[in-house]
């Protein structure tokens, strides 16, 4: 049994009130319920999308590291570090916000990352194709690296908000309105009580008038 | 115009090098990486911190922190280093589903 709301006068004027409150938070509670359905769809679609993403990276990561190893192997792990020292490293992102049903998640823009052999800045001659290939496989590996954060991201956010709205709707449903229904009912009771109290206060009354006349 | 920045064993700083990322912080310990990691947590240039799994293991408590302070930027995303990917006990993704969701789903 729910607890009757605290400091409430059993009149017919709380009653009023009571059931406009009541109303209201079943209003709310049917609307949050279906923002929170709508965010569920939305965050189960965009769990798939990170699985995806997180497989991609995973594979071109995996191919550039044998790439890397490859190009160790003929350079030395020395050179090739200093080579990567010297490709020009001028790679910027744009970090912008999205709307998802009130939710904001990252929407990230990236120029172009993958380059051409021109622009990677080092010799050809003194270099080997396994660098220019390991070189190929990292960028293309930080593309769907940038996808899975922002994916990735976007489903941390959106499970967060799910949860806060997971708990408004319970609060909603399983204290607020049975505390609100159960204080309605408490107020009709106590209201049916007084009335007989003095229907039979009337009585009573009566009584000892006709008694008094009589006498 | 914000930043890429990566956190990774000399293999993986070499590789991201050599694709043209400009922040990168070489860590061959936790206690480096952790530097690094609050370093680049405070930078507002930062849009993406890359770290290896390997390393983002030592230091959950260190990124928990950051998860729960920031708005969107610094999104931390962990990759597998050379060695590939490490087995976990609770895999990440599953975990927020079950925490969303409140049930498991495949």
């Amino acid at each position: 049994m729910a607890v009757v709301v605290e400091g409430v006068h059993p009149t017919r004027m709380e009653l009023l009130k009571l059931s406009r409150r009541t109303k209201l938070a079943e209003k709310g509670h049917e609307l949050l319920r279906e923002k929170r359905d709508a965010l569920i769809t939305e965050f189960l679609d965009v769990v798939e999308d990170v699985r995806g993403a997180r497989k991609n990276v995973e594979a071109k990561l995996e191919s550039a590291f044998r790439e890397l190893t490859i190009a160790q192997a003929i350079l030395g792990v020395n050179e090739v570090r200093q080579i990567s020292w010297i490709t020009p490293q001028e790679i910027f992102v744009d970090l912008d916000t999205r709307n998802i049903m009130g939710v904001k998640v990252p929407l990230i823009e990236t120029g172009d990352i993958t380059r051409s052999i021109m622009q990677r800045g080092y010799g050809f001659v003194d270099t080997s194709s396994a660098l220019d290939r390991a070189a190929k496989n990292f960028e293309e590996a930080l593309v769907s690296i940038v996808k899975l954060a922002e994916t990735e991201e976007t489903a941390k956010k959106l499970a967060a908000e799910i949860e806060k709205t997971k708990r408004k709707v319970n609060a909603l449903e399983y204290i607020i309105v049975p505390r609100l229904v159960a204080t309605t009912k408490y107020i009709t009771m106590r209201l049916e009580e007084m009335e007989r109290e003095s229907f039979c206060r009337l009585k009573k009354i009566k009584a000892v008038l006709q008694r008094r006349e009589i006498e | 115009m914000m930043h890429i920045s990566i956190i990774g064993d000399p293999d993986t700083a070499t590789g991201f090098k050599l694709a043209g990322v400009e922040n990168v912080y070489e860590a061959t310990d936790a206690a480096s990486a952790r530097d690094a990691m609050k370093e680049l947590s405070n930078d507002e240039n930062t849009a993406v911190i890359i770290i290896t799994e390997r390393l983002a293991e030592e230091l959950r408590d260190t990124i928990g922190e950051i998860e729960s302070k920031k708005d969107i930027a610094p999104i931390i995303v962990e990759i597998p280093d050379r060695e590939g990917k490490i087995v976990r006990e609770i895999d990440p993704l599953r975990e927020l589903i079950k925490r969303a969701i409140g049930v498991e789903i495949e």
